[in-house]
């Protein structure tokens, strides 16, 4: 059998995992199995099965397993890591590792969407960013539809977010 | 005020009001994170040192949680992490008391808030009895406070970013410690747990997770924290409580309509060691504290001050002892001084008339 990852290997590290009633199977080559994270000296913990989701298994026929996750650009964590002690190392993880978060806070909170408290400051912070993020998005529009007007329009609503956002973090 | 003081004065967030209910206290913890550093789990002695002094100088000016004391869990004597530990005031993680974990205490005990535990920040409002409306405002306005002065990990989509995912979003836990002796006398307990865990809350011991329900005093708890408003969660989390609480109050009914001798015998054999005994370990003198409450509850040994048995059960723990006699003692001798003071206590403060076994 080959591995379903490099679909080159032979597959010699079998998984059987019970997600949601429903059961998968996964066929790994020991480097890919090792590359994403996984190792016969560390058997799999009770965080991975919660937390299952990671390692995406073969669905339907044609394969499609999920590229094992970068460590985090921040601190460093990888996802094997967060696998084991079920703690990120720093808030950018939560970005990093962002493939792996729906099923599993769907799975430890049944929703994927705060809804709660928004900090004034920080709720003023996020909103601003939003903003310059559309903004950008839209002057790359215009520009290239050669619609300069509407782009000088754009760029002048741009610089007074990032002045902002600027005097923001200078606080 | 230091931590001797704390060691001999009753735990204000535990203290039941004199009335039979059986909820002890509420409590809600908010879990934050500094924006620009690691969580503590990764963050070296230097950085974890700079955000507790940091944190630290902006806690110690809010109104909010003044007048506060402030400790170095690090510089703090082993005894002395115990008595924080054992009023419910640091976790047993910051029990290790790890270079750069620290806490500030308001010093009615009714905020306290860890730095650098699993997160940079476990803030915490105590309450006695079911009052988790007041604990949240308490809480609320810290949070709110502290805001304002630094940046928090937060994302519009994901709400409050925590070490563990199991706390993102609101970061909040609350909890209500309650008694529920009558319950666990007519077999209850376990299918209520049961019935708690399918609707997204947790019942836990005395001590959190993973601990056995020592004194009949258990801690339910919301387990969710994300899609769900906090407000949301308290109401909820309350009405069950007052759900719990009225099975508890029959199951008391029952007990005594069914079985009155039982009920009588257990609270009397409970006063009997208790105001006898010369050696008393520490979990024998929580169940037969709890044996004696439930007597009280029901108007058996009138004489007897519910106000003392609830202090006992904070007074008579291990470090407080120490504590409160200023010294190292060997088990045997802890539970020798345990014995003198229940004993002491219950005299001084009780009727001088024995148990009347014709009570009701």
């Amino acid at each position: 059998m080959k591995c379903d990852q490099c679909q080159n290997a032979e597959a010699t590290i079998h998984l059987t995992q019970v997600v949601e009633q429903e059961v998968r199977k996964l066929h790994l080559c020991p480097a890919c199995a090792k590359a994403s994270g996984l190792s016969l000296d560390d058997p799999v913990s009770a965080a991975d099965v919660l937390m299952a989701g990671g390692l995406t298994p073969a669905a339907g026929p044609a394969p499609k397993v999920a590229v094992p996750s970068r460590p985090c650009p921040s601190c460093g964590t990888t996802l094997a890591q967060f696998r084991k002690t079920g703690r990120f190392g720093c808030a950018a993880c939560y970005d990093a590792f962002r493939q792996e978060l729906p099923r599993m806070l769907r799975s430890m909170h049944r929703h994927d969407r705060h809804v709660g408290k928004v900090p004034g400051r920080e709720g003023e912070f996020v909103r601003l960013s939003a903003d310059q993020d559309r903004l950008a998005r839209e002057l790359k529009a215009a520009v290239a539809r050669e619609d300069y007007l509407e782009a000088a329009r754009i760029r002048d609503s741009l610089r007074d977010v990032e002045s902002r956002l600027t005097h923001f973090s200078a606080s | 005020m230091n931590i001797h003081d704390l060691a001999t004065r009753p735990s204000p967030s535990q203290r039941t009001r004199d009335d039979a209910s059986p909820v002890v206290s509420s409590r809600i913890r908010l879990a934050r994170n500094l924006r620009d550093h690691p969580f503590p789990g990764r963050a070296g002695e230097a950085e974890r040192t700079a955000v507790w002094e940091n944190l630290r100088d902006h806690l110690l000016d809010l109104s909010e949680c003044a007048p506060a004391l402030a400790l170095a869990l690090d510089g703090v004597r082993d005894l002395d992490r115990m008595i924080l530990f054992e009023r419910h005031l640091i976790s047993r993680e910051q029990a290790e008391g790890r270079a750069g974990s620290g806490l500030v205490l308001r010093t009615d005990e009714q905020v306290a808030l860890m730095v650098n535990e699993e997160d940079h920040l476990r803030m915490q409002a105590l309450r006695p009895g079911l009052d988790l409306a007041g604990a949240w405002q308490d809480l609320d306005a810290v949070d709110s406070a502290l805001e304002a002065r630094v940046r928090f990990a937060f994302s519009a989509r994901l709400g409050y970013l925590t070490a563990c995912p199991t706390n993102v979003g609101t970061g909040m836990r609350a909890s209500v410690m309650l008694h529920l002796p009558g319950l666990a006398l007519i077999g209850e307990v376990g299918p209520i747990i049961n019935g708690l865990g399918k609707i997204g809350l947790a019942v836990r011991g005395l001590w959190g997770e993973g601990t056995e329900a020592t004194g009949h005093l258990y801690q339910i708890s919301n387990q969710i924290t994300l899609g769900v408003r906090e407000t949301e969660v308290l109401d909820r989390l309350e009405a069950i409580v007052r759900e719990v609480v009225e099975h508890e109050i029959n199951a008391r009914q029952r007990l005594t309509d069914s079985q009155p001798s039982v009920v009588e015998d257990r609270a009397g054999r409970a006063w009997g060691i208790l105001t006898r005994a010369r050696i008393l370990p520490s979990q024998e003198a929580l169940d037969l504290l709890s044996a004696l409450r439930l007597g009280l509850d029901l108007g058996i040994l009138p004489q007897v001050s519910r106000k003392a048995v609830d202090e006992l059960m904070v007074l008579t723990q291990p470090a407080h002892l120490q504590v409160r006699f200023q010294a190292v003692l060997s088990p045997r001798e802890r539970d020798e001084r345990r014995a003198d003071l229940v004993r002491q206590r219950l005299q001084e403060t009780s009727e001088p008339s024995p148990p009347r076994k014709d009570a009701r």
